[in-house]
């Protein structure tokens, strides 16, 4: 059951099928005709007729026909098709052959890469996704995260929707506050960084380990589960090439409507009147109603608008993907060679993503004893982003926030803005970065030799090197608009270099004794180090905004600043795994790894283990039914450890930061004396964070394997949570946190796994799967005296303008909303004398707060948890049809009971904000005669504060989409083997077809505020107006030849 | 050889030996002083916690509103503006945070300044001197805004000493601690520093009369103050407008202030006057933040009558009224030329007009034509704020004498303040033809009584200092500020219906509230009650 893991399931199930040559003829041949086909009678289309002890053979067509000439004396034909069992069929002067292929019911018994090894999957004991790649490479897919989408129960991918952009994969919910992403070990080495620079078409396979037991030998970084993928290698044949690209098209879906400039100004005057002010506005006049001037300047030079200003941030873009890949094999090596190019054009104006990627895989077998080899890619990205999802410096959310009457040229044809506000004009932002390109270039492979020391026994040395560039310009040109302006253009180069290698070395043993006892024992120690190095150069005052002059020697050099810092860790680790099955019905698997990190101080090793039982029922013999033809269950128990926090915590020195040290001590104007500050709250006593897992599943197989369930139960708990705990605030504001062990957390839930397919008649084929999920996350204690975890004040600064919408707390799952309840607007004054103390202005039409403790005044002591980001429920069904040529997929996403916080309404629903856009749904805004409205009174002065956090912001996000619908079509083999083609597929495919959801925001998924900050996972689900997904009509090509 | 690989060293960091060096202690000294201007961390918010305190001192006084965006632009301070003040708010914990950042800084380099041998005895007790100066300082402002405050001295070094309670210490012994730290500076340090940025021996004593004074100690005041004038070297400059250049921050008046800089090679510039980046006036050669706005109650004080003294009726000034030329230099008002930019303010300078009225903030802005203003974000300026100036110590020294019945000493202290203000130069109208607004002040010619003096000293405080983030403290330490704010409110909110409802509780509102986050995480004591207890009325 274990094999040399550079092999692959599709090489170890497929038998080996050599070159087809048509031998001259010899003395005798015989024309042999057939059919082949399934115990339905559908035609087996492509299965292999090979005359036996020969390497004669020929390919069923479509209609599962063949016609062979043999010429052995006795010939007999091996007929083999993936998933059927292989049958030899003497021809025995036979001249027509109806050859009938029973299907293997060990279909399960794909090979897949768990650990350092491979296993059955028939003998998995731990709880594992393995994500169909065959179904997905004839989909145009841009990463790595699309692939895992949706695909696997338990899995929650979170997108920036973003060119390009980043995406994060939570799996099985949420069990540490900081770093939840799931450790991703490509060809055995493991990685965290550059997921997005893979290549989708190079990869063979994906698994998900999810649960502690099979994820428990990657040891300290598997706590948040692995994701295993194994790239393309060459197989055994003749040169194969294929080419697989498309074309796509894609739009924004959905936009807000915010007011125009006639409902602005109208909701501005009825919150003059509201507020008892007598209308006065430097733009719309002081008359009894708002008039729109014809310009919005005294110097005529700014003409009134009415400016779709998110309408005009969006254009149609192009996606593309060309894709190319050569490989071959013999006895004595085999090789693969790809070479990719994928670029997206954002839908938002002036962003966009290419990549280039090149993959070679080779190996080499010397001798029978002895397989050496490499893995080696290179990709190069070059990104045009913007922030998104921010309240601050966001394009898309300064839309929001410009006035519609502004127009977005002034009259001499330049960018301009509402004289009112200090909004940048988004259009003019966008155009301004259209040059600043962040471009990454990575090298990631590994070199490795195989020994077989002795029969059963092999020894594997791997290593594995990344080595990345990241090198970002950011260029501020210049400009001129009405309050904002930018009188000197700047320039920040910056550098980021990655340096890690990974040194592996597994002695594993394999054997089989008294015919029943299957027995793996796996070794190994493994050593990685990296370190980053980040360089930053910053100058002001260039001669011109021309790209030719982006370059820090042109500015000023007067104005330079420059950064530059450095970061080293090491992880050294033991490990050792058993697996032992009895019969092919007892399943058993034990491992343990002890780990030591850098990062550490006083407790720098942990040791992990792990150990699941499996119980094949279906193989015993007294197990009879015949429509549940395969049962497993699984039990599982494990610990991983986490240490993954910023290296030197552990130790606290002293240090120059160039933002709150250093001081003009002798009064200059234009220079300061370098200081020096204490470096962190250090804690040397820190420790591993543990997560320990307990899993139960259940494996069905149905009707002879045609429809599969998998079903998990799942409780995991993190203890020692690695936090950085706030601290009093008398500790100072640059210091006010330390690392600590503060908790617990908890996640439990059921996943269900279903799969179908039957081929139940000739033309028609279906298959469907099914996933679900239900996950509870739980933050189960803290720290003595911290009940919960809160964002810190930057982030909430620049995030949210300083709202705190989120609390991390005891008791709640993480990233909970807080704030006021919301509990309607008031009426009229008796409901307002009636209920506790707000403010002494509050008036009907504002919002009525919940009084949590009953204290007959409503102030910071009545806030409470008002919203829960996480869905109660996820369910995902992929549907595939095949009839004749044709092929059509369907697959639809859902979520259930997950909760958005609007914080876009923060802006466009208050006039307390006046200068600012609103929503056009303010129209409807509270008044004496429209009473019946959820949405308050509009008011400049808002003596109430209804524009505080509360749940009236918090919207229901539940949402159904139809992800992807595609058709295909595959052109006869018959029609297209002339062209030496084996294959010639083509398709049109459309992405984010629909969503019905009651969410009236941009999109209900949210994705995270960003991919990369240490809380980014403490404010999932606000809506700050996100880069929306986009639908895509693509146009694909799969050729083989 | 594992060990050693599992052992890496952080780059760029020194260790406790290496700091205890000369050179490097006089880095670590350098980062106390750094924390003067509220800048604590990487983010550009400071304006959470200015030095100038705009905020806590002028924008909840009859001087100012808040300004900006609307009132739900920095609604937080809007809720301080309007007395709605509560223990959640991100002003109250990072004020907090800034100033016991400054007390740990200094905390830290006494500790490790008494333990070194590296460094002369002379200049290790100088630098001691400094540093309890600068204490005294953050534990004045403590004191000043949030009134029960626990205390931390240089013993205080592990977390677990940061749980102190807030009133353990009396109110005098409080008062005594900071007075110890300004003695203690005034006995070693230099009566000059050819480094400005540091106090002098005479700083310190200008402190303590500060730190005396708001205990009422009215004889020490002018014991004092007496010293720093016949001793301290500092005089008045000539003209009102000039004390506020960059140029000349730190002229003979400064007796201490936070040194601030710009274009020094430093990201973001902040070192800058960073807490005050939200303060740009607007108009053609500023951005447009809009924040702290002179009030009409403010515009109003600077009224003349006939006589040249305040005309204290606060009604509505025009054009045509005798105005007391520092509101020129105070505050933009429009048709009124704006510094030497050659243009006149406008009262669409001024954001979001409807609410907040179309005055502007002048003193503190640099000219945009001036190279220590910022022209690009975050548009901070290289003026030091003014901790003390001389004028502050002279009218101290007034205040005291009228309490010591010496009311003529008083005023001829408060006319020399007058008299700069009538002899200096004037804002003058574009073509320079002549004042752009009818300036006319004169010294008092006697004050009947005491109360008279004192009026005309409350007075004389506010046109001096608006808008330099006293005038909240002073009407808290003169006790009259729940009459003066209310009184404002009933007359402001006719105009600013904001206001409306506002209320200035009295024994609640004269202290803001010690950040829920300090009483929260702030430790208990053995029976389990938290070690810091919440000022009254929050």
């Amino acid at each position: 059951s274990n094999s040399n893991f550079t092999r692959t399931a599709l090489e170890l199930n497929n038998e080996p099928i050599e070159e087809f040559r048509v031998y001259p003829s010899k003395n005798q041949q015989i024309v042999v005709t057939g059919l082949v086909t399934d115990n339905t009678g559908t035609p087996l289309s492509g299965a292999n007729i090979v005359e036996k002890g020969t390497t004669n053979g020929v390919i069923a067509d479509f209609d599962g026909n063949f016609s062979i000439i043999v010429r052995s004396e006795d010939p007999i034909l091996v007929i083999s098709f993936i998933g059927f069992i292989t049958k030899e069929q003497p021809v025995a002067g036979l001249d027509k052959l109806n050859i009938v292929l029973q299907e293997d019911s060990a279909k399960l018994d794909e090979v897949i890469v768990t650990g350092y090894t491979s296993e059955r999957k028939s003998d998995l004991t731990g709880a594992v996704s393995i994500v169909k790649i065959d179904e997905m490479t004839d989909q145009p897919l841009g990463s790595v995260n699309e692939i895992v989408q949706g695909r696997s129960a338990g899995v929650e991918v979170l997108s920036s929707n973003s060119p390009g952009g980043n995406a994060a994969i939570r799996i099985r919910g949420f069990s540490t506050i900081r770093n939840n992403d799931p450790l991703y070990v490509i060809d055995g080495v493991p990685t965290t960084t550059g997921i997005n620079l893979i290549n989708p078409n190079d990869i063979e396979s994906l698994q998900v380990l999810k649960d502690a037991s099979s994820a428990s030998i990657y040891g300290s970084r598997a706590a948040n589960g692995v994701v295993v993928i194994t790239t393309k290698k060459g197989q055994d044949g003749k040169v194969k090439i294929a080419y697989d690209g498309y074309a796509g098209a894609m739009t924004v879906v959905k936009l807000p409507r915010l007011a125009s400039a006639a409902q602005y100004g109208e909701g501005l005057w009825q919150a003059f009147a509201n507020d008892g002010i007598t209308p006065s506005n430097d733009i719309y006049g002081s008359g009894s109603t708002p008039v729109i001037p014809a310009f919005l300047d005294a110097q005529n030079t700014i003409p009134s608008a009415n400016t779709d200003w998110l309408g005009a941030l969006f254009n149609t873009a192009l996606v593309t993907s060309h894709n190319i890949s050569f490989s071959s094999g013999n006895e004595a090596s085999n090789s693969f060679f790809s070479v990719g190019y994928y670029k997206q054009d954002g839908v938002l104006k002036d962003t966009g993503f290419d990549r280039y990627t090149f993959r070679a895989n080779t190996n080499f077998k010397l001798g029978s004893k002895v397989t050496v080899g490499e893995n080696f890619s290179v990709s190069f990205s070059n990104n045009t982003d913007v922030n998104t999802n921010s309240l601050l410096g966001s394009p898309i959310y300064g839309a929001f926030l410009m006035p519609s009457i502004a127009p977005i040229y002034n009259i001499n044809g330049e960018f301009t803005g509402y004289p009112l506000d200090d909004i940048q004009n988004p259009l003019g932002a966008l155009t301004r970065n259209r040059n600043n390109e962040d471009k990454t270039l990575r090298l990631f492979g590994n070199v490795f030799a195989e020994i077989q020391l002795a029969k059963g026994l092999k020894f594997k040395t791997n290593y594995g090197l990344t080595i990345s560039n990241f090198s970002g310009t950011n260029f501020n040109p210049t400009f001129t608009e009405p309050n904002v302006q930018r009188v000197l253009a700047d320039l920040t180069k910056s550098e980021q270099n990655l340096l890690e290698w990974t040194f592996t070395n597994t002695l594993n043993y394999d054997t089989t004794f008294n015919d029943k006892h299957n027995l793996n024992l796996l070794g190994g120690y493994e050593s990685i180090e990296s370190s980053l190095e980040t360089l930053s150069a910053f100058r002001q005052g260039f001669p011109g905004n021309d790209p030719n002059f982006q370059v820090l020697n042109a500015g000023d050099s007067g104005t330079q600043q420059n950064t530059n810092m450095k970061f080293e860790s090491s992880l050294v680790s033991y490990f050792g795994k058993a697996n032992y099955s009895y019969d092919d019905r007892y399943l058993a698997s034990y491992t343990i790894r002890r780990d030591g990190t850098s990062k550490l101080a006083n407790n720098k090793w942990g040791t992990f283990s792990a150990a699941s039982l499996g119980w094949k029922i279906s193989n015993e013999a007294f197990y009879k039914s015949e429509l549940v033809n395969s049962l497993k269950l699984r039990f599982g128990w494990g610990q991983n450890g986490n240490q993954d926090i910023p290296p030197y915590v552990t130790s606290s020195g002293y240090f120059s930061n160039a933002f709150n040290s250093n001081y003009a001590i002798d009064g200059a104007q234009n220079s300061v004396f370098n200081g020096y500050i204490i470096s962190r709250n250090s804690n040397p006593d820190l420790k591993w964070e543990t997560t320990e897992q307990y899993n139960i599943g259940i494996d069905l197989g149905i009707m002879t394997n045609r429809l599969d369930f998998t079903l998990d139960y799942f409780s995991k708990t993190t203890e020692d949570l690695l936090l950085e705990r706030q601290l009093a605030p008398i500790s100072g504001g640059t210091n006010s946190s330390v690392w600590d062990n503060v908790g617990a957390m908890n996640n439990k839930g059921f996943e269900l796994g279903a799969n179908y397919r039957n081929d139940y008649d000739r033309e028609l084929q279906f298959s469907a799967g099914l996933n679900m999920s239900v996950i509870r996350n739980e933050l189960t204690s803290l720290k003595e005296g911290v009940d919960f975890v809160g964002i810190d004040a930057v982030t909430l600064h620049s995030n949210n303008f300083d709202q705190e919408v989120s609390r991390t707390a005891v008791g709640q799952p993480i990233a909970s909303f807080y704030g006021w309840v919301a509990d309607g607007i008031f009426q009229d004054q008796s409901e307002i004398d009636a209920h506790s103390f707000q403010n002494a202005s509050t008036s009907p039409g504002d919002i009525r707060f919940k009084d949590i403790n009953n204290d007959n005044v409503i102030d910071d002591k009545d806030r409470a948890f008002i919203g829960n980001p996480h869905p109660d429920l996820s369910l995902n069904l992929n549907l595939n049809f095949e009839y004749k040529n044709f092929d059509l997929t369907a697959f639809f996403r859902s979520s259930f009971g997950n909760d958005v916080y609007d914080l876009t309404r923060y802006y466009s629903d208050f006039y307390n904000l006046s200068s600012y856009n609103k929503h056009s749904r303010i129209a409807d805004a509270w008044t004496p005669s429209n009473t019946g409205s959820s949405i308050p009174r509009l008011s400049l002065n808002d003596p109430n504060n209804n524009i505080r956090p509360s749940s009236y912001y918090v919207k229901d996000g539940t949402f159904v989409k139809l992800q992807t619908l595609q058709l295909g079509y595959n052109f006869n083999p018959q029609l297209i083997e002339n062209f030496s083609l084996s294959k010639f597929r083509l398709y049109l495919n459309l992405q984010n077809v629909f969503t019905i959801t009651g969410y009236d925001g941009i999109d209900p998924e949210i994705g995270l505020q960003n991919y990369s900050s240490d809380d980014r996972n403490l404010d999932i689900g606000v809506d700050r107006a996100i880069y929306p997904p986009s639908r895509t009509v693509t146009l694909g090509l799969n050729i083989a030849f | 050889c594992s060990s050693e690989f599992l052992e890496k060293d952080p780059y760029g960091q020194l260790t406790q030996e290496q700091i205890s060096k000369e050179e490097n202690l006089e880095s670590l000294i350098v980062g106390a002083y750094s924390i003067l201007n509220g800048q604590i961390d990487n983010a550009s918010n400071a304006f959470n916690s200015p030095a100038s305190n705009w905020s806590f001192g002028d924008v909840v006084s009859d001087d100012a509103y808040k300004g900006g965006g609307g009132t739900g632009d920095q609604n937080n301070i809007h809720q301080m503006e309007i007395f709605s003040t509560n223990p959640s708010l991100i002003d109250i914990e990072r004020k907090w945070k800034a100033l016991y950042e400054g007390v740990r800084r200094t905390n830290i380099a006494i500790g490790i300044l008494n333990e070194t041998e590296d460094i002369s005895s002379d200049l290790k007790q100088q630098r001691l001197a400094e540093m309890k100066f600068l204490r005294g300082h953050f534990y004045f402002e403590l004191k000043k805004i949030y009134n029960r405050i626990p205390f931390l001295d240089e013993n205080a070094t592990s977390l677990t000493d940061f749980k102190v309670s807030n009133t353990e210490l009396s109110n005098e012994q409080v008062w005594g601690k900071i007075e110890t730290d300004f003695n203690d500076a005034y006995a070693i340090l230099p009566a000059t520093q050819s480094q400005k940025g540091r106090p002098t021996k005479y700083a310190a004593m200008a402190y303590l009369a500060k730190v005396y004074l708001f205990q009422g100690k009215w004889d020490q005041v002018l014991t004092s103050t007496e010293d720093v004038m016949l001793n301290g070297g500092y005089s008045l400059m000539d003209n009102f407008e000039h004390v506020f250049l960059p140029e000349n921050d730190n002229s003979p008046e400064i007796v201490f202030s936070v040194q601030q800089s710009i274009n020094d090679g430093n990201p973001s510039n902040y070192n800058g006057s960073i807490g005050d980046r939200l303060l740009a006036p607007g108009g053609p050669r500023y951005s447009a933040y809009g924040f702290l706005r002179p009030t009409q109650n403010l515009v109003n004080a600077y009224k003349t009558n006939s006589a040249g003294l305040p005309s204290m009726d606060n009604s509505e000034l025009t054009m045509s009224d005798n105005v007391d030329p520092r509101i020129d230099f105070t505050l933009g008002r429009p048709g009124i030329p704006y510094k030497d930019l050659g243009i006149l303010y406008q009262a669409d300078w001024a954001r979001d007009l409807a609410t907040y009225g179309p005055y502007g903030p002048k003193k503190r802005i640099v000219s945009a034509n001036s190279p220590h203003h910022l022209t690009v974000w975050p548009y901070v300026s290289a003026l030091n704020y003014y901790i003390i100036r001389y004028a502050d110590v002279l009218l101290w020294r007034a205040e005291a004498l009228i309490h010591t019945d010496d009311i003529e000493g008083a005023r001829t202290i408060i006319n020399n303040i007058r008299k700069r203000a009538r002899d200096g130069n004037k804002v003058m109208t574009l073509d320079g033809s002549s004042t752009a607004a009818n300036y006319f002040i004169e010294e008092y010619p006697a004050f009947a009584d005491a109360n008279e003096a004192m009026t005309a000293l409350r007075m004389e405080r506010r046109l001096e200092f608006a808008h330099e983030g006293h005038r909240f403290f002073d009407l808290v330490r003169w006790g009259i500020a729940e009459q003066v704010i209310n009184t404002y409110v009933a007359a402001e909110k006719e105009i600013r219906p904001y206001l409306n409802g506002v209320n200035f509780i009295n024994g609640k509102h004269e202290y803001f509230p010690i950040p829920q986050s300090q009483v929260d995480l702030g430790g208990t004591d053995e029976g389990g009650n938290p070690l810091i207890t919440q000022n009254t009325g929050y």
